[in-house]
């Protein structure tokens, strides 16, 4: 019996310190984001100031709005850079055209990693580049990098370049969440960027969006729906009810004020 | 010890002088005091029974049993007069007592709770046990029934014969088969039961197999054809002359079963019912009599609709109900008080689904019941007091409590689509009283009132269903979880005129329902269902009312020659508004039946009025009035111990191409139906 818990006690410490010191390697080495999760886009060292830029995104990149995750190091000393101010520009040289982005919104990283993103309106899997100027802030050091990446087509449309129904705006209309819907009331977002010129998609802010989720096959909706209204950014943020699992068209109904934009789009969700 | 036995056995009379035979035997033979001797032969049971109030221990089934030996039980149920059912196809016809059906009824087996599986409604435990295993029938109204559990309506429970121990006859059994013609019906059936001196094992079956019956005129009604067996098995063993330990088994199954007033029809309908009952009767002091019951039963059930034309998405809606429970039951009699206790319990789990298969698309999957957990606890106190000869008192208390609960967290997140939060455990009390009092006016008079208050809990399909459509309607069902418990006051009385030769009995009872639960329209809800009308939510109406009455006549005017007429009638309406859906027209049976020792030649009319009386908002039809005739007749040949027992007959002997008001979808019923039965029995 005795020896039983000896065992017992022993066994507890060495556990306990296990933990513990794991914990600790952790704390220490934030020289090491985790980015196990993430899959990495590209990397390159930036044209000056010895930089290595490393892109990672949530999965491999789809034409989609496209959460993207920036690792910056110091090439000399492969030391972590956590402040920084990064310029993004997305773009199809070849096609003479950007895209819709968002910066990182602070200049100081979130665990290691600088969080932005980009909406991929289209597929490639040869013509996108990332363009990204990065400022050093402690160092003081500048560059620039050019990181072609593969963008590929999701299975199912997540991003949609419109002519609004005055004939003349393009308007490109980006599926965010859910991302994984469930039966029951799901987050609902999506982004809004007009076309301004080849080069410039700013967000679009002040249009209304009204929704109403089908099942294609059975012709009916979901009733207690939350239209999305903007929080900022070309963001609009709603709720969204699926009564069963199944194949659902989430329909758009986009005003710029009283005139309709376009009231004939839809993503499809399937779970 | 005699005299007990007299006290608390029925006094039966038989036309092989059973009577004379010992009290033990009596007691082995019975095996129970609540059972009453089904001798093979012809048996004339006169019971002295204590019921306060309309008899419930007429023993309906054997009577109706013997006009035809394959009947359904949902059609020997109808032969009460206070029943009628709802007709959905040609199998497991939904019971209707007092205008209420299956949700406002308790419909038990042995006094076991069985859960029917199918949202729909397709089967009600009525056809997960037959005849043949069937001794019979007690029906009770409204609260009084409140012994099998809280209902509205009343109580049905249906009784099995179990094993006789008779050590008399060690073998004896029944074979028999039956073949009818408007729907080429094959049914058979065999009993055995073997006694030893202290125990008893019975078994018994039946297979039927229907195709689709062809309605008056002549016109097959499709999706109508069904097929099923139900097997029993029962043992019975007494250590003394004091003690009965009996198990049950029924196992009941169904196939291919067509419900031709709905979009689908029945992959299969199963059920397995176990009950283990121990009896103890001691011979002397205060307590006569206490027994103690456990029991499980599981009910699956799949829908099918391969077989229908135009099917926008082929689908299935697999269901099932699983139910553990258990009873404690005693009986004490004190001068003149006799007093019934009862504590019984149950838990049930039920869960349905349903999933479509569109073409080239993802599946669509819902929980149309959301696995519903049911702890249920309840005591029921009864006091029969003989005031005098002449006057009885019975006074019934029940309290229930009940517990629901959603136990798949998907099914949660169903309900929240409806600013449901169905996560939290549903608690609800149920009290239910009643006093009954019976006089013994003359001879030949007797007159009976029940007053009494009850309540209901709300079904898993108005408490927790999701889109369950209603092909009676065409709207889509949902159910709302703090929806209030339904409540009746009622009363119920009569009045019996009997002489040797005649017997007059006129029934009447009222209840006014409170928080009375029925689907409200919800205009700003789609439809789930491809083409329903729009969806129904379970509301709460505040009051409503139902009425009606029976009354039946009989009379022998020479001793062979027996004319009987049934009349009922119901009434139902929402105060201040329609009249209650599905409520049964006046209806009349009238026989007259010849009498013979060896059977018996009986020509019967069956009437009901047209119903106008309907509610449109549950886009009732009306419906018009019918006649029809049935001749049936009955023969056996002795052949020593045994006998050759021939039923036939025919009925709507005259084609008539009519339906029934409680049918759903317009169907009409049966034509002209030839029937003939040969069993054989030792």
């Amino acid at each position: 019996m005795k020896t039983h818990i000896q065992f017992l006690i022993a066994g507890t410490i060495l556990l306990v310190s296990l933990f513990t010191s794991c914990k600790k390697d952790n704390d220490d080495n934030t020289n090491n984001p985790n980015t196990e999760d993430l899959v990495l886009a590209g990397q390159a060292y930036t044209n000056q100031g010895s930089i290595l830029v490393k892109v990672y995104g949530e999965d491999s990149l789809y034409s989609a709005y496209s959460k993207l995750y920036i690792e910056l190091r110091d090439s000399a000393t492969n030391n972590l850079i956590n402040d920084a101010e990064i310029t993004l520009l997305p773009q199809m040289p070849m096609m003479g055209h950007a895209a819709p982005f968002e910066n990182p919104a602070s200049t100081t990283a979130i665990e290691g990693l600088f969080p932005c993103a980009v909406v991929f309106q289209m597929p490639g899997t040869t013509g996108w580049v990332l363009d990204i100027h990065v400022k050093e802030l402690a160092g003081n050091k500048e560059g620039d990098v050019s990181i072609p990446v593969v963008v590929n087509t999701p299975a199912l449309v997540r991003t949609k370049v419109i002519t609004a129904l005055n004939g003349t705006d393009k308007i490109i209309i980006s599926y965010l969440e859910p991302s994984s819907p469930e039966v029951g009331i799901n987050d609902f977002e999506i982004t809004l960027h007009k076309k301004e010129t080849m080069m410039s998609f700013p967000a679009v802010e002040n249009y209304t969006v009204e929704i109403e989720p089908e099942m294609p096959s059975m012709g009916h909706d979901s009733p207690n729906n939350v239209n999305p209204t903007h929080t900022g950014n070309g963001h609009y943020e709603g709720k969204v009810n699926f009564t069963m699992t199944g194949e659902w068209y989430i329909n758009l109904r986009i005003m710029n004020g009283s005139e309709a934009v376009d009231t004939t789009s839809y993503f499809v969700v399937t779970f | 010890m005699r005299k007990l036995a007299y006290k608390i056995f029925f006094i039966l009379i038989s036309s092989q002088a059973i009577a004379q035979q010992q009290d033990s035997v009596f007691f082995n033979r019975e095996g129970s005091i609540t059972e009453r001797i089904i001798g093979l032969n012809e048996v004339l049971v006169k019971p002295t029974c204590d019921c306060v109030g309309e008899c419930t221990c007429k023993p309906t089934v054997k009577e109706n049993y013997s006009l035809n030996r394959f009947s359904a039980t949902d059609a020997l149920l109808e032969k009460n007069s206070r029943i009628s059912v709802i007709k959905r196809g040609n199998f497991a016809f939904e019971p209707v007592l007092n205008g209420m059906a299956s949700d406002r009824i308790n419909l038990t087996i042995d006094g076991m709770k069985i859960f029917g599986a199918c949202t729909d409604k397709m089967d009600p435990i009525t056809s997960y046990v037959e005849p043949n295993n069937m001794k019979s029938v007690a029906v009770q109204h409204g609260a009084a029934g409140s012994m099998y559990g809280s209902g509205i309506g009343g109580s049905v429970n249906m009784e099995t014969n179990g094993a006789t121990i008779n050590p008399a006859k060690k073998f004896s059994g029944e074979a028999g088969m039956g073949f009818q013609s408007a729907s080429l019906g094959a049914n058979a059936l065999f009993m055995l039961n073997y006694s030893s001196k202290r125990w008893a094992l019975m078994t018994n079956g039946v297979y039927r197999k229907f195709q689709n019956y062809r309605a008056g005129g002549g016109e097959e009604i499709n999706y109508t054809q069904f097929e099923k067996w139900n097997g029993s098995a029962s043992g019975k063993y007494m250590p003394t002359d004091n003690d009965v330990l009996r198990f049950d088994m029924i196992m009941d199954e169904g196939y291919n079963i067509g419900y031709a007033a709905l979009p689908m029809d029945v992959l299969y309908a199963k059920a397995k019912i176990f009950g283990l009952t121990y009896q103890h009767l001691p011979c002397h002091g205060v307590v006569e009599k206490y027994e103690v019951k456990i029991y499980g039963n599981t009910v699956s059930h799949s829908m099918d609709d391969t077989k229908r034309t135009n099917v926008p998405i082929h689908m299935d809606m697999p269901g099932s109900t699983k139910t553990v429970g258990g009873y404690f039951d005693t009986q004490l009699k004190k001068n003149k008080h006799k007093v019934t206790l009862r504590l019984d319990g149950y838990h049930s789990n039920a869960r349905a689904e349903m999933t479509m298969y569109p073409v080239n698309e993802a599946e669509m999957f819902m929980l149309t019941w959301p696995d519903v957990n049911k702890m249920d606890a309840g005591i029921f106190l009864q006091d029969a007091i003989e005031l005098s000869e002449k006057n009885r008192l019975s006074i019934n208390a029940r309290l229930e409590y009940l517990n629901t609960q959603v136990m798949d967290e998907f099914g949660v997140q169903q309900a929240s689509v409806f600013n449901q939060d169905v996560s939290k455990p549903n608690h609800r009390l149920l009290k239910v009283f009643s006093a009954s009092y019976m006089r013994t006016v003359s001879k030949s008079v007797s007159a009976w009132l029940t007053a009494g208050y009850t309540e209901r809990a709300p079904s898993i399909t108005e408490q927790y269903g999701f889109y369950i459509f209603n092909a009676y309607d065409g709207y889509d069902y949902i159910g709302n979880v703090n929806i209030r418990n339904e409540k009746a006051a009622q009363a119920d009385a009569g009045i019996q005129w009997k002489r040797e030769n005649a017997e007059v009995r006129c029934t009447g009872f009222y209840y006014q329902l409170f928080d009375y639960i029925l689907g409200a329209q919800d205009n700003t809800m789609d439809a789930m269902t491809i083409n329903a009308n729009g969806v129904k939510f379970s509301k709460n109406i505040p009051e409503a009312f139902m009425t009606g009455g029976n009354l039946e006549l009989s009379y022998l005017p020479v001793k062979m020659i027996k004319l009987s007429s049934v009349s009922s009638y119901t009434h139902g309406e929402i105060v201040g508004g329609n009249p209650l859906p599905l409520i049964a027209p006046f209806k009349n049976v009238s026989s007259v039946k010849w009498l013979h020792l060896r059977g018996f030649v009986m020509l019967e009319c069956e009437s009901a009025a047209a119903q106008n009386r309907i509610n449109p908002e549950f886009g009732e039809r009306s419906t018009a009035g019918y006649s029809i005739l049935n001749v049936r007749a009955s023969y056996f040949f002795p052949l020593g111990e045994k006998k050759i027992t021939l039923n036939a007959g025919i009925e709507n002997l005259l084609d008539k191409r009519y339906r029934t008001h409680l049918t759903w979808g317009g169907i009409p019923q049966q034509g002209i139906n030839g029937y003939l039965n040969i069993s054989f029995s030792f």
